[in-house]
């Protein structure tokens, strides 16, 4: 036989051998095929980025949570069956925590939420014409191995993680929290979820690959795979001590003085920083659904209100700044009440002292000696500084839901609207854009706007967020002349009483009455302070603020205290000295 | 007698023919050398998928580590945030009968 004949014999052979394996697998063969045999698609969810305080703790980051579906098909037992043995681990996380006595109204809640859960299960299990069911997404990973341990066939998991929150409602309006958007993809709202969603969200990732029956890859048919790209985390400089005790003191305050809410901020005046911006009541962002969607805004930069008499000092140093008086200036129209445009100007507590200097009407916390003040600067003046500082446009916090506050065209104020904004009524601020002016007076004049995240961290690689540079609103001369008005303000004002010996505190009350219907309610108040500590090298600016008190409408019954109460802690946390 | 052209034919025949031999034989050994380059790489294809259909699975394991891994990892760290949250220590603190310092002294 020539070799060219044994050469065909053996092609032909080895053709004949690669043909029968095919015909073997592709025919022949029985394999027990995965679930997932076949070409499939699927995103690869990006891990989501986490949300830092300033010492690198996540008040936000992610845990392992899994997506619960079936194949309705090849469930073989009872739907009932399967529904009563699924459905005690699928309970809502507000009743996951919570421990309950037998035939207590909280056990009959559990007992019934698991009846309404298992029927809907068994609606699901029961549609034999489905392929594939979602039952439940974002289930912890100890339900999913009480789920996995009935091993029911025609069930399966997919990885879902979830948002954790480890200080639980710290912060909550702050942070905000993570719900699903229209396609039922992660996404951040209201507050640092919200306004950084896209920084935090990464890319999801995609494969495209065909499994063979063992549920193994085949590479060299159309595999490819997109990697996902993890989002990246943002730094605050949120100081976690600073807002767990600002949190404490604020809730115990709201339940004495029966506020309706409270707000509190604390920032370093030298940065911008805010190291704790806090509002109760508040919420859980893991349970946010439970809760009323009014708790959602953050109040700090959303609300705006009649700021009162702590509006006096940036009118005040307004004044100072524009060389219109100076602390020993005397009023020459405080003896008693004033008319104006038809309306009558009095003083909170109807006491007059005529001849009062500058820093008289600031401890005093006059109107009359404000409305003075005011017609010195006149309107031109005022409007001008009042935009210097900020008022009436939003401060460029790094939040989603921050107002501009209201501040009319000045062509439409009238005499009476130039009084009354003098005192800080007719006008509409935020407490966000308060913090901001009383800081610049802290930090010698110099504006330096409000920020909660100083590095977008990627991949590991900080970077600081761009920070803007400071301007000059009013001299170091006039700050330092209106610090010594709120240093004697806090010493020899109504508040003096709850101020902490030995430590130089500038500040002020602030008791506003709450428009309604077109008139001023006597017994409803936004009752506020705000002040820096010490007053000669301040670390931090506080504004407290507390709506409709009911104990006391006043903020030096109220604020103050409050305020001083934080302030102790927060002179030992820094381990600042008295100075006096 | 055998003429000249005869002879010339002849000869010019025989030279033609060992000519197409010389070629023929050439050609054969092109012809086969390709042939075994084709079944080289042909073998070669076969071996490398061979390979790949196996790797797949190889893969599959390593992701399955590494997923593994991951999974663990974040476990560890949500239970590390969990117990050195301040809400957790104070709580922790305040079941183990430690109370604040009412006296503090600053240096």
């Amino acid at each position: 036989m020539s070799r060219i004949k044994i050469l065909e014999i053996i092609f032909a052979l080895v053709a004949l051998l690669i043909l029968a394996r095919l015909f073997y697998w592709q025919f022949a063969s029985s394999v027990e095929k995965r679930a997932n045999f076949g070409f499939s698609q699927n995103d690869i969810p990006a891990p989501r980025g986490e949300i830092l305080a300033s010492d690198n703790f996540p008040l936000a980051t992610n845990e392992e949570a899994y997506l619960l579906w079936a194949t309705p098909q090849a469930i073989k037992e009872d739907p009932k069956k399967v529904a009563s043995l699924v459905a005690p681990n699928l309970l809502p996380e507000r009743f996951a925590t919570m421990s309950a006595e037998p035939n207590s109204p909280l056990q009959k809640a559990k007992e019934e939420e698991i009846a309404k859960i298992e029927d809907s299960l068994v609606d699901k299990l029961k549609s034999k014409n489905l392929v594939w069911v979602l039952l439940q997404r974002k289930i912890p990973s100890a339900a999913k191995e009480a789920i996995s341990a009935n091993k029911i066939a025609g069930l399966g998991f997919e990885r879902d993680d979830r948002r954790l929150y480890p200080e639980s409602s710290m912060a909550a309006q702050t942070i905000g929290f993570v719900g699903s958007d229209k396609f039922g993809k992660d996404t951040g709202y209201f507050g640092l979820e919200g306004f950084y969603n896209r920084v935090l969200k990464g890319r999801d990732g995609k494969s495209n690959v065909n499994f063979d029956p063992q549920g193994f890859p085949i590479l060299i048919d159309k595999f490819k795979a997109i990697t996902p790209q993890k989002g990246n985390s943002v730094k605050t400089n949120i100081d976690r001590t600073i807002q767990f005790i600002v949190e404490n003191k604020l809730k115990e305050a709201v339940s004495r003085y029966g506020a309706k809410d409270g707000t509190v901020i604390v920032e370093d005046p030298k940065t911008g920083k805010i190291i704790a911006i806090a509002t109760y009541p508040s919420y859980n962002p893991v349970t946010y659904s439970t809760y009323d969607q009014k708790l959602y805004k953050n109040p700090a930069v959303a609300d705006t209100y009649e700021p009162g008499s702590t509006f006096k000092l940036v009118v005040m140093s307004a004044a100072l700044d524009a060389g219109a008086v100076n602390p020993a200036t005397k009023c020459n129209v405080c003896g008693g009440p004033r008319q104006i445009g038809g309306y009558e100007i009095s003083t909170w507590n109807k006491k007059y002292y005529p001849d009062s200097t500058m820093i008289n009407v600031i401890e005093h916390s006059d109107n009359v000696g404000m409305t003075f003040v005011a017609e010195k600067l006149g309107l031109e003046r005022f409007y001008q500084y009042l935009k210097k500082f900020g008022f009436g446009k939003a401060t460029g916090i790094d939040l989603e839901e921050e107002s501009p506050g209201v501040l009319r065209d000045k062509d439409s104020w009238r005499e009476i609207d130039l009084a009354t904004a003098s005192f800080g009524q007719g006008i509409a601020v935020t407490p966000i854009q308060i913090i901001q002016a009383v800081s610049t007076i802290a930090n010698g004049g110099k504006m330096i706007p409000p920020t909660l995240v100083s590095e977008i961290i990627e991949n590991g690689k900080h970077s600081q967020k761009k920070t803007e540079t400071p301007f000059q609103v009013i001299s170091s001369k006039a700050a330092s002349q209106i610090t010594e008005m709120m240093v004697g303000a806090v010493d020899n004002g109504e508040a003096k009483a709850f101020k902490p010996k030995g430590y130089r505190i500038a500040g002020k009350t602030g008791t506003a009455q709450i428009p309604l219907a077109g008139h001023y309610d006597p017994n409803k108040t936004i009752a506020s302070f705000v002040g820096f500590a010490p007053a000669d090298d301040p670390k931090f600016v506080m504004l407290i603020r507390f709506t409709e008190p009911s104990s006391s409408v006043f903020g030096s019954e109220t604020a103050a205290p409050t305020f001083f109460s934080i302030a102790k802690e927060i002179f030992n946390y820094y381990g600042i000295p008295p100075s006096e | 007698m055998i003429s000249d052209f005869n002879y010339k034919n002849q000869n010019t025949a025989k030279s033609y023919t060992s000519n197409l031999i010389g070629i023929g034989k050439v050609r054969i050994k092109f012809l086969l050398i390709l042939a075994i380059i084709v079944a080289s790489l042909f073998s070669a294809q076969l071996v490398f998928a061979a390979n790949l259909s196996t790797d797949g699975q190889k893969l599959s394991v390593i992701e399955d580590e590494i997923n593994k891994q991951e999974t663990e990892n974040m476990r560890l760290n949500a239970q590390i945030a969990q117990i050195s949250s301040l809400n957790y220590l104070s709580k922790k603190a305040s079941e183990l009968g430690f109370n604040k310092p009412s006296h503090l002294v600053n240096p």
